[in-house]
C-alpha cells in the first residue's frame, strides 16, 4: 500500500498576521521522521495541520496524491495523532475507551475488539485493560493514548512527545515499537529528547522559526556538525568568562574545574580539542548558525 | 502596602483575562443594546420603569433611575452568569497551586476576586450610563443632561446590589456542588427569592412599616417605590400611582408623564443601602477560611466535573445487545459515559419522579418531569462540550467521519435521557391522553436537542442553563413549553416549529465548536500579549 506523505509550501498565519509555519517543503514514504526544533518552533502547529486538525494558510499537504485539505477523510482514514495533551474519560476502563475511539474511527465491532487486544499488548497493558482510566497513573494513561493512535493500523502515524512521563523501560519498549511499524508506514514523532530521535528516526527535520532548518538523514547532519564542537577545561573561575557568549553543550565537573563542551565554528580557545559531535550537539550547531538562539 | 500591591495583581490579572475574551465584548454590546432597549419612545407605548401607567420624562435623573434599578434587578440576576467562574478557573488550571505558596492572605485573595466581579459590573454599568445619556438626548423629552443625577441612582441602588451577586459568584465557585450546572440553576431561585420575595413583602403601598423603615430590599426598588410616592402625591396627586414596575410593559392608552428633575436621597436610606454592601464584604471575609478546603476539592487531571463515577455492572449487561455494530458500541459508550457518573442522589430523584408520574394528579405527575429533566441537566447542558472540558477533541475529530458518528450518538444519548426520564408519563398519557403523548416526546427531544444546539453555539452551558432554569420555573406553574399536561395547540405548534430549528441550529454549530482556544481578539494578538491556537478544519 502507498505510504506517501508530500508538503508543498505549507505555511500557517494567525489571523493578526503572526506566521507560525512559513513554506514547508517535504515530501516522504515509509520511515520515521524525526521532528526538532525549540519552543514556539512551529512543531505543533505543523503537527496539527499535518493531523488535519487544522488547515494550512498556504500550501498544499497531500497524502497519497489526494490533497489533506479538500479531502481530510482519506487521510483520516489512514492516520493515527497521539497529541502532546489529551484527556480520557476516567469512568471507562482502558478496553471500553479504546472499543469507543474504534468505533469513532469506524471500526467493525470484531475487528476492534481484536484490535483493541493487541494495542494493549503492544503498550504493555493487557493486565489493566479493565481498570478504570481514573485510577490510572500519568505513565499509563500516555500508553493508553499510544495505544489509541495505533488502534486503526495507520499508514501514517503521527506522535508529539509521545515518552513523557513514560519510565525508561516503557520508553524503549517504545523507541522498538516505533522502529517496527515504521517498516511499511510513515511515523513522526516530535519531541524534545533528542536521544529518542537518535534511537528511532531515519530521516529528521528541523525547525526554527516556523521554517525547516534541515530536512535528511542525522547521519548527514552530524557529518556538517563535525569541526564544529570542541572540548575544554578551565578552572572554576573562569567558567562564566568561558561560557559567556558561547553555546555549551555539556559541563562536567572534573577536579580543578569543570569540562565544558563548546559548540562553535572556530576554536573557542588555544587549548580546546575537537571532538565528535553527538545529535545534540549538531542540533544546536545548526540552531546557533541559523541565529535561532 | 505589599498586599494591596498583590491585590491589584489579581484583580488587573483577572480583568485582562476577561476583556481578552470575546464573549466579554459580545456581552458588552448586548448591554448597550438591552440599555438602549430600557428607553423606549412615547409613541410606542411602552415603559420599561414606571408606576402603574405612569413614567417620567426621559430627564437624566429617571434614566439614572431606571438605569439604576434594571441594574440592580435584572443585571444581578444575569451578572452573576457573567462574571461567575474566576475560582473555578483558578483551581481547574492550578493557578492556585502557584498562588497558595505566596504570601498572598485567603481574604486577600477572595476580595481581589469580589472586587474583580464588581470592576466588571462597573464596565457594563460605566457603557449602560452613556447610552442611557444618548438616549437621553435623542428621545428630547428632557435634554438638559446632570451627570451626577444620571450616576447617582446606579450607585445608590446598583452598587449595593451587584455586591450582593459578586458575593454569590465567588460562594458559588467556592462550594465544589455548586460550581457548575447546580449553581447555575440554583442562584436562578436564589436571586427570585433574595429579590422578587423580599421586594414583594417589603412593598411600601401596601404595609404601613415598609413606608416608614430604612431598611431596604437588596435591588432598592422599595426605597424608589417610597420616594416617587411621596413625592408624586405631592407634586401630581391627580396621578394616582401605585406599583412600580420594572421590566417592559404596554400601556395601550399611552403613558402619563410626570417631571423627575432630581432624587432625593436621605442618609438614613444610605446606610439602608450600604449595608447590603456590608453584608456582602463580610460575607466574603467569612469564606476566607474554608478556601483551601475549597481548592482541594477540585477533579484530578484537569477535567472539570468529570469523575470516574460508579462501575454499574447491571448498566454493562444491558448495553452489551447494543454492542453488535460500530455505532451501536459508540451509543453505549455515550450512555456509559454519561450514567456512571451519576451520584446515588440522581437515581433516587429519577426513582421518585417516576413514581410521581406513575401515580400523583397530572399537575403534579408534570412537575415531577421537569424534575427529572432538571436533575439531568448537566448532562444536557454539557454534552455537547465533552471533547472541550475533557481534551479529547485531537483524538476524535482526527478520525474519518467522526463529527458525523459522534453528533449522532450525542443526540441519540441525550434524547434517551429526556425520554427515560419522562417515560412513565409517557406512557400514562398513551394510556388515558394518546393526542397528549406526542406532544411530551416532542418537549423532551426539544429539551434535549436545545441542550446541545445552545452549548454548541454558545460554547458555554449558561445559557441553556439559564433558558431551563427560567422554564422550569414557568412550568411548575402550568405556564410555558415545559408544562405539557396543559396541553394546547400553541404548545405543540411551538415544539413542532423548535425542533427542525435546534436540529439546524446544531448541525451548524457542532462543526465549529471543537476549536482548541476561545476566540481572542486580533488587536491583543498582534500586540503580542495572547497566544493563540491555529483555527480548526471547519
Amino acid at each position: 500500500m502507498a505510504c506517501q506523505l508530500a508538503a508543498e509550501g505549507v505555511g500557517y498565519r494567525y489571523g493578526g498576521g503572526q506566521d507560525a509555519v512559513v513554506g514547508i517543503d517535504f515530501a516522504m514514504g515509509a520511515g520515521v521522521l524525526g521532528l526538532l526544533g525549540p519552543n514556539g518552533a512551529g512543531k505543533s502547529t505543523l503537527m496539527r495541520v499535518l493531523s488535519t486538525l487544522t488547515r494550512a494558510t498556504t500550501g498544499r499537504v497531500s497524502w497519497n496524491g489526494a490533497d489533506i485539505a479538500r479531502q481530510p477523510d482519506a487521510l483520516r482514514r489512514e492516520l493515527g495523532y497521539l497529541p502532546q495533551d489529551f484527556g480520557v474519560y476516567p469512568s471507562l476502563t482502558a478496553r471500553e475507551f479504546l472499543q469507543y475511539l474504534a468505533a469513532v474511527k469506524g471500526l467493525h465491532s470484531r475487528e476492534a475488539g481484536e484490535r483493541v487486544v493487541d494495542c494493549l499488548a503492544k503498550v504493555g497493558l493487557s493486565d489493566a485493560a479493565d481498570r478504570r482510566l481514573g485510577d490510572f497513573s500519568g505513565g499509563m494513561r500516555q500508553r493508553v493514548g499510544i495505544a489509541q493512535a495505533l488502534i486503526n493500523q495507520p499508514r501514517l502515524l503521527i506522535v508529539d512527545e509521545p515518552t513523557v512521563g513514560l519510565d525508561p523501560e516503557e520508553r524503549m519498549r517504545f523507541r522498538h515499537l516505533i522502529s517496527d511499524l515504521a517498516a511499511d508506514r510513515l511515523v513522526i514523532l516530535s519531541t524534545h529528547i533528542v536521544s529518542d530521535i537518535e534511537a528511532s528516526a531515519t530521516t529528521l527535520a528541523v525547525m526554527s522559526k516556523g521554517r525547516l532548518l534541515y530536512f535528511g538523514p542525522s547521519a548527514t547532519l552530524l557529518l556538517q556538525a563535525r569541526g564544529h564542537v570542541w572540548e575544554r577545561t578551565v578552572t572554576e573561575s573562569a567558567v562564566p568568562a568561558a561560557r559567556a557568549g558561547r553555546v555549551i553543550s555539556n559541563s562536567l565537573r572534573v577536579e580543578g574545574g569543570m569540562k565544558l563542551r563548546i559548540v562553535a565554528s572556530e576554536s573557542p580557545s588555544d587549548d580546546a580539542i575537537l571532538c565528535v559531535p553527538d545529535l545534540d550537539e549538531a542540533y544546536l550547531w545548526l540552531l546557533a548558525r541559523d541565529g535561532a538562539r | 502596602m505589599a498586599a494591596l500591591r498583590r491585590f491589584v495583581a489579581i484583580l488587573l490579572a483577572d480583568l485582562r483575562d476577561r476583556t481578552r475574551s470575546t464573549r466579554f465584548w459580545v456581552v458588552m454590546a448586548l448591554v448597550g443594546l438591552a440599555t438602549w432597549w430600557c428607553f423606549p419612545a412615547l409613541e410606542t407605548g411602552k415603559v420599561a420603569v414606571g408606576l402603574d401607567d405612569t413614567r417620567a420624562y426621559y430627564s437624566s435623573a429617571w434614566a439614572g433611575l431606571s438605569l439604576g434599578l434594571m441594574y440592580s434587578t435584572v443585571l444581578a440576576w444575569l451578572g452573576f452568569y457573567l462574571v461567575r467562574g474566576t475560582l473555578v478557573r483558578d483551581f481547574d488550571t492550578r493557578v492556585w497551586q502557584l498562588l497558595v505558596t505566596t504570601p498572598m492572605t485567603r481574604p486577600g485573595y477572595l476580595l481581589a476576586k469580589w472586587a474583580s466581579h464588581m470592576a466588571v459590573f462597573t464596565l457594563v454599568m460605566l457603557l449602560g450610563l452613556v447610552v442611557g445619556a444618548i438616549a437621553q438626548w435623542v428621545r428630547a423629552e428632557d435634554r438638559s443632561l446632570d451627570v451626577l443625577e444620571l450616576v447617582k441612582p446606579v450607585l445608590v441602588l446598583a452598587m449595593p446590589s451587584l455586591t450582593l451577586t459578586a458575593f454569590f459568584a465567588v460562594l458559588f465557585d467556592m462550594v465544589p456542588k455548586l460550581r457548575r450546572t447546580g449553581g447555575n440553576v440554583l442562584f436562578f431561585f436564589v436571586w427570585l427569592l433574595l429579590f422578587a420575595v423580599t421586594g414583594i413583602n417589603m412593598d411600601p403601598s401596601g404595609a404601613e412599616w415598609a413606608r416608614q423603615t430604612w431598611f431596604s430590599d437588596p435591588s432598592g426598588m422599595t426605597l424608589v417605590q417610597r420616594n416617587l410616592l411621596v413625592q408624586l402625591a405631592q407634586t401630581a396627586p391627580e396621578l394616582d400611582a401605585g406599583s412600580m414596575t420594572v421590566g417592559m410593559s404596554t400601556i395601550e392608552a399611552g403613558a402619563k408623564l410626570f417631571t423627575w428633575t432630581h432624587w432625593q436621597v436621605d442618609l438614613r436610606d444610605l446606610g439602608g443601602r450600604l449595608l447590603w454592601a456590608l453584608v456582602s464584604v463580610m460575607g466574603i471575609l467569612l469564606l476566607a477560611p474554608a478556601l483551601d478546603w475549597a481548592a482541594a476539592r477540585t477533579p484530578r487531571g484537569n477535567v472539570a466535573g468529570h469523575h470516574a463515577g460508579r462501575r454499574l455492572a447491571w448498566l454493562d449487561r444491558a448495553l452489551r445487545a447494543l454492542e453488535r455494530s460500530a455505532s451501536g458500541v459508540l451509543l453505549s459508550a455515550e450512555l456509559r459515559l454519561v450514567l456512571r457518573q451519576r451520584r446515588w442522589w440522581w437515581w433516587l430523584l429519577l426513582a421518585g419522579a417516576w413514581v410521581v408520574q406513575l401515580c400523583a394528579p397530572a399537575n403534579a405527575a408534570g412537575i415531577a418531569v421537569i424534575v427529572a429533566w432538571m436533575i439531568s441537566l448537566d448532562i444536557l447542558a454539557r454534552g455537547i462540550l465533552r471533547e472541550r472540558e475533557g481534551h479529547t477533541a485531537a483524538l476524535l475529530f482526527t478520525a474519518p467521519h467522526s463529527i458525523q458518528r459522534l453528533l449522532l450518538a450525542r443526540i441519540a444519548t441525550a434524547m434517551a435521557i429526556t425520554w427515560l426520564a419522562a417515560l412513565p408519563m409517557l406512557l400514562r398519557l398513551m394510556v388515558s391522553a394518546p393526542t397528549t403523548a406526542p406532544i411530551l416526546l416532542l418537549a423532551a427531544s426539544n429539551v434535549a436537542l436545545a441542550g446541545l444546539a445552545l452549548g454548541a453555539l454558545c460554547r458555554s452551558a449558561r445559557p441553556y442553563e439559564l433558558l431551563m432554569a427560567m422554564l422550569a420555573y414557568a412550568g411548575i406553574q402550568g405556564l410555558g413549553p415545559l408544562a405539557v399536561p396543559a396541553v394546547s395547540s400553541g404548545l405543540l405548534l411551538g415544539h413542532v416549529i423548535a425542533l427542525p430549528l435546534f436540529a439546524a441550529l446544531l448541525f451548524l454549530s457542532w462543526p465549529h465548536l471543537n476549536t482548541i482556544d476561545a476566540p481572542r481578539l486580533p488587536w491583543l494578538r498582534r500586540a503580542g500579549t495572547v497566544s493563540s491556537s491555529p483555527a480548526p478544519f471547519a
